[in-house]
């Protein structure tokens, strides 16, 4: 009889001492340089604003970021709150590993979910939960080489815009021009790693008219828009040769590229390029300028031991305050913040007409990509039949419907 | 110390003391080997063994490591046979694994007998086989890629060459075999510095006699230093058989396991399964697989180094 | 032919004096066979001095105007590298020792005394040569959970004194044990020395050319792990080389070439300036050690 009433004031006792103890917040990124600064100076103002909470910041490189997470989730030593990545979304949310923000967030004027277009979110929410706030909200823009423009005499693609002739077929003789005069690649769209093909040649397929899925999630991919957008693709790789070939190590930034497709956040690798270069939205396809978005959002974990704390630290971080602060690295999803003067004007590199048409202006008829719980299954299998799409005389038609059969079978 | 001396004195195949002394001397020694060993292997116990029993029984279950654990019997042992691809990666590691030992190996052997020339400067050409050794991976991967882009320098040589279309590590009959030669390039220094001390310490006594017993230099070379250095041959085995099997950063930087899967081993599938896709369940039974063939492989170095240790004790 | 087949001969057994051309003949031949593996160094060398777009310009080029120091300094000033390379090699100096010491002393109990189990235990030790870390990530992670341990230094280094290296450390000392005379330890025994009085004054001092072989390669892989310092460190400040060498990001995780490979350099160079001035010693120790069986 003894020893369980001891417990029982121990325990109480730890309760007592807890509460009135500092509550410590693990807060989990990826976020590296001036990016990792940021998030450290907000995390010292809320626990100047809120004494009882301390919060440590931990970083783990992004190619690793999911399976640290997993390991610590497995193990129950998962942080409290958290940067979730795109590719992770699906499966994070369908296993249960982070927490429903809307009881917490719907409700909250100050917070003012509504705020956020609910584009933006989609990738977030499940019927009426919400399992995440996104920080960044970054459609794919054209960095371009104002030099080898100059040089090969090819009209700035954000005049054509103006001029509303800004669309693929201009973009793929620009290309070609570019090549032709000066040697350097043309265009790239798709990235150095074939992992994130989607990034870059989706905005393409979109804008043929294809996708990965339909509505219904039916592969796509083999669909007339589709291939239309594989075929363009490949003539710029292999006849026009104006397209690096997957494998090409030729970076944007080496100078060698006359149009790439990414992230506004690439601007970083651009901060001592020996080029004059520009942004501007990307060319109109068939079925439109569909510009594709990426995201990155604030999570709290399911298995945090401090949620109330935690879910409050989070309302800080996707707060209109805050994202005014990281707007200047993370295009903000907050309409408030993405109109406001400051953050046109926040990136010395690119002037704000430039920010506005690219990014604030394409936004409508951008795009999130939303998958199903087995999409890193299926991004696999695709990123592995690229390697038969992109060859020289590749019969785009019947390997693309055997790889929406290989999508169909998983 | 010539080998037949040194084959006499210890010819039992047990390394124990002679079999005498009471058995209370016995039973203390027992207590000191046990004492000797008790540090590692309480140590390997618990971080090594146990968490390798662990794993085979997360081979039972479907878990996602974000999930609750579910006990699905014998669902993933059934799911691996069906497994064409698992029976893939299981070609692949045999084939990844047989080019880096055969590759490895004789590679190592030959640049030592480089190193072994007496030359002015032969110490910077020892340092520079050996600088991959200390280079950060993802530098040399990094660098690889830009050599082997599609229209990079290697490829571009070779198309000059005549072979038409090549795209070494894009193309999935010749991406394992640039692999193995990029690993080897990287963890061939340490081996041949191996090799070379095993050459510099073959004494000279027996290469004279050998001399003036009229044997000619091939025959020294295959007679006397290659039986001399074959406990060398047995450990450098042991080394690059353990690196092949744990290979798997480097393919996993270069290639992803592509193109068509044909880099694709074991571990890169395990890990594609645990980390890539959460099915750490099915990981576990790969992982069960690969375990299995790590004891089989052991219990064959075993075997085999009783018939190609000429040279022991 | 005539002079590689004679340089197969050890010091001072090279007959007649090579004559020029067969002496040009040969150093070609290294130049040819050192190419592949100078040029990866020689290249991240180069870039180490660029700005992020001119290492995919022109790599093997290095003009004048790419001779900025900009990247050292940066990579000490904007991240704690000063801090990750302190850790890095503060691990290595308690790593090496404490597998020195256990390995030595296991070597020792396989080689040399009977007890029950022994093949048993010493399979299981070469088993665990080969198990990789990926394999045992989730229990492991447990048990430094449960000890509270995480974000510490701990499981890094008890991870490495129990890694593959470390059971090769076990195996090399095993069988070098194996070498040294019987009849050492029975004088030994006969002075009135125990099991540990021979193991410690009588055979670990005549052992110095294996345990060289084992610090050799317990200094590399405790200077090259990824895996393990990535699950257990969270805090940047706590961060070991390898794993900083990721670190050098822009603010959502695109990478600055240019600092990740002057950080390599960084990185590589102390080792290898290490292994070009040791090389002597490095090599005799091995040529003495227990490489044999």
């Amino acid at each position: 009889m003894k020893l369980p009433g001891m417990l029982l004031c121990l325990t109480t006792l730890l309760a007592c001492t807890a509460g009135a103890q500092k509550v410590n917040l693990r807060f989990s990124t990826w976020a590296g340089g001036d990016g990792l600064a940021l998030l450290q100076q907000l995390s010292r103002d809320y626990s100047a604003q809120n004494p009882e909470v301390q919060i440590s910041v931990e970083v783990t490189p992004f190619a690793d970021y999911g399976r640290k997470l997993a390991i610590q989730v497995a193990s129950g030593d998962a942080p409290d709150v958290g940067w979730l990545a795109e590719r992770d979304v699906p499966t994070f949310v369908s296993s249960g590993a982070v927490l429903n923000l809307s009881p917490a967030l719907g409700k909250d004027k100050t917070f003012n979910l509504g705020d956020f277009p609910l584009s933006t979110l989609s990738l977030w929410t499940r019927g009426q939960a919400v399992y995440g706030v996104p920080f960044s909200n970054s459609p794919l823009v054209l960095f371009y080489n104002k030099d080898l423009f100059q040089k090969s005499g090819v009209k700035d693609p954000l005049l054509q815009y103006s001029q509303a002739r800004w669309d693929y077929p201009s973009f793929q003789a620009a290309s070609k021009v570019i090549k032709d005069k000066t040697g350097a690649f043309g265009a790239r769209v798709m990235r150095l790693d074939p992992k994130a093909w989607a990034g870059g040649l989706l905005a393409v397929i979109w804008s043929q008219g294809g996708g990965i899925y339909d509505n219904a999630m039916k592969c796509q991919l083999n669909s007339p828009g589709s291939v239309s957008a594989f075929q363009l693709v490949s003539t710029m790789m292999f006849k026009d040769a104006s397209m690096p070939r997957p494998g090409d190590q030729t970076d944007f930034a080496s100078g060698r590229v006359g149009m790439y497709f990414d992230n506004l956040s690439y601007s970083a690798q651009l901060r001592d390029a020996a080029f004059k270069w520009g942004v501007a939205p990307l060319p109109k396809g068939t079925a439109g300028r569909v510009t594709q978005l990426g995201q990155a959002g604030y999570v709290v974990f399911s298995k945090s031991r401090n949620q109330a704390e935690a879910l409050k630290f989070l309302k800080f971080l996707g707060s209109a305050q805050t994202m005014a602060r990281t707007a200047r690295f993370f295009p903000p999803p907050r309409v408030s913040v993405l109109k406001s003067p400051a953050y046109l004007g926040s990136n010395p590199a690119i002037p704000a007409s430039s920010l506005k048409t690219a990014v604030a202006g394409q936004l409508s008829s951008a795009r999130v990509l939303l998958t199903g719980t087995n999409w890193l299954r299926v991004n696999d299998a695709i990123t592995s039949g690229l390697d038969r799409v992109f060859q020289p005389n590749a019969d785009l038609q019947p390997v693309l419907d055997d790889l929406c059969k290989q999508i169909g079978d998983l | 110390m010539t080998p037949t001396s040194a084959l006499s004195r210890h010819s039992s195949p047990k390394h124990g003391s002679p079999r005498h002394g009471s058995p209370k001397q016995r039973r203390q020694e027992a207590m000191a080997g046990l004492a000797f060993i008790l540090p590692y292997a309480l140590g390997t116990l618990v971080f090594i063994i146990g968490p390798l029993v662990a794993m085979l029984g997360i081979s039972f279950t479907s878990w996602s490591l974000l999930d609750t654990p579910k006990y699905v019997g014998w669902a993933n042992y059934h799911k691996l046979v069906q497994d064409r691809e698992f029976l893939g990666s299981l070609g692949v590691t045999g084939l990844f694994t047989l080019g880096i030992l055969a590759l490895n190996i004789s590679a190592a052997l030959g640049l030592a007998n480089l190193m072994n020339l007496r030359l002015r400067g032969i110490s910077a050409f020892r340092t520079i086989i050996f600088s991959p050794v200390v280079m950060p991976v993802v530098a040399w991967a990094l660098v690889w890629k830009f050599l082997l882009q599609p229209q990079g320098p290697v490829n571009s040589a070779l198309q000059g060459l005549g072979f038409q279309g090549a795209n070494l590590l894009f193309t999935p009959g010749t991406a394992l075999g640039t692999v193995v030669v990029i690993e080897v390039i990287k963890s061939v220094g340490l081996n041949a510095v191996i090799f070379l001390s095993a050459l510099q310490g073959v004494p000279k006594e027996i290469l004279e006699a050998a001399r003036l017993d009229g044997a000619g230099r091939t025959q020294t070379y295959t007679r006397i230093i290659l039986p001399m250095i074959s406990p060398t041959f047995f450990l450098v085995f042991v080394i690059t058989l353990i690196g092949a099997l744990k290979v798997f950063t480097p393919i996993w930087v270069l290639t992803g396991g592509g193109p068509s899967s044909a880099t694709t081993t074991l571990l890169v599938y395990m890990y594609k399964q645990g980390f890539g896709f959460f099915d750490f369940g099915y990981a576990s039974v790969i992982a069960a697989a690969l375990f299995g063939l790590i004891l089989l492989t052991t219990a064959l170095q075993w075997n085999l180094r009783r018939r190609l240790v000429f040279y022991e004790e | 032919m005539k002079s590689e087949a004679a340089a197969l001969l050890p010091r001072g057994q090279t007959p007649a004096r090579r004559g020029r051309p067969w002496a040009l003949l040969l150093y070609l031949t290294l130049a040819v066979v050192c190419l592949p593996f100078l040029l990866p160094m020689l290249w991240m060398l180069a870039s180490s001095f660029k700005t992020s777009g001119a290492i995919f310009g022109n790599p093997f080029s290095l003009g004048a105007a790419d001779l900025r120091l900009a990247n050292f300094t940066e990579v000490f000033t904007r991240y704690p590298f000063a801090r990750q390379y302190l850790n890095s090699l503060y691990i290595l100096l308690i790593t090496v020792p404490v597998t020195l010491l256990l390995s030595s002393l296991a070597g020792y109990g396989f080689a040399r005394l009977r007890f029950p189990g022994r093949e048993f235990a010493f399979l299981l030790t070469l088993t665990a040569m080969m198990v990789p870390s990926e394999l045992t990530a989730v229990p492991q992670f447990l048990i430094f959970k449960t000890l509270g341990l995480t974000n510490t230094h701990v499981p890094v280094i008890v991870l490495q004194v129990f890694s593959a290296t470390g059971a090769l450390a076990v195996f090399l000392m095993r069988q070098h044990f194996i070498t040294l005379p019987r009849e050492l330890d029975e004088a030994g025994r006969m002075d009135g020395l125990g099991y540990w009085g021979v193991f410690w004054y009588l055979l670990l001092p005549l052992s110095r050319p294996a345990l060289a072989t084992v610090a050799i390669f317990a200094l590399l892989n405790s200077w090259n792990d990824y895996f393990n310092p990535l699950i257990y460190l969270n805090d940047e400040a706590l961060m070991t080389l390898p794993l900083a060498l990721q670190r050098f990001t822009d603010p959502l995780g695109g990478v600055f070439w240019n600092l990740t490979l002057a950080a390599g350099v960084l990185v590589a160079l102390p080792v290898l300036a290490a292994f070009l001035l040791a090389q002597k010693q490095f090599i005799e120790s091995l040529a003495a050690s227990g490489t044999k069986g």
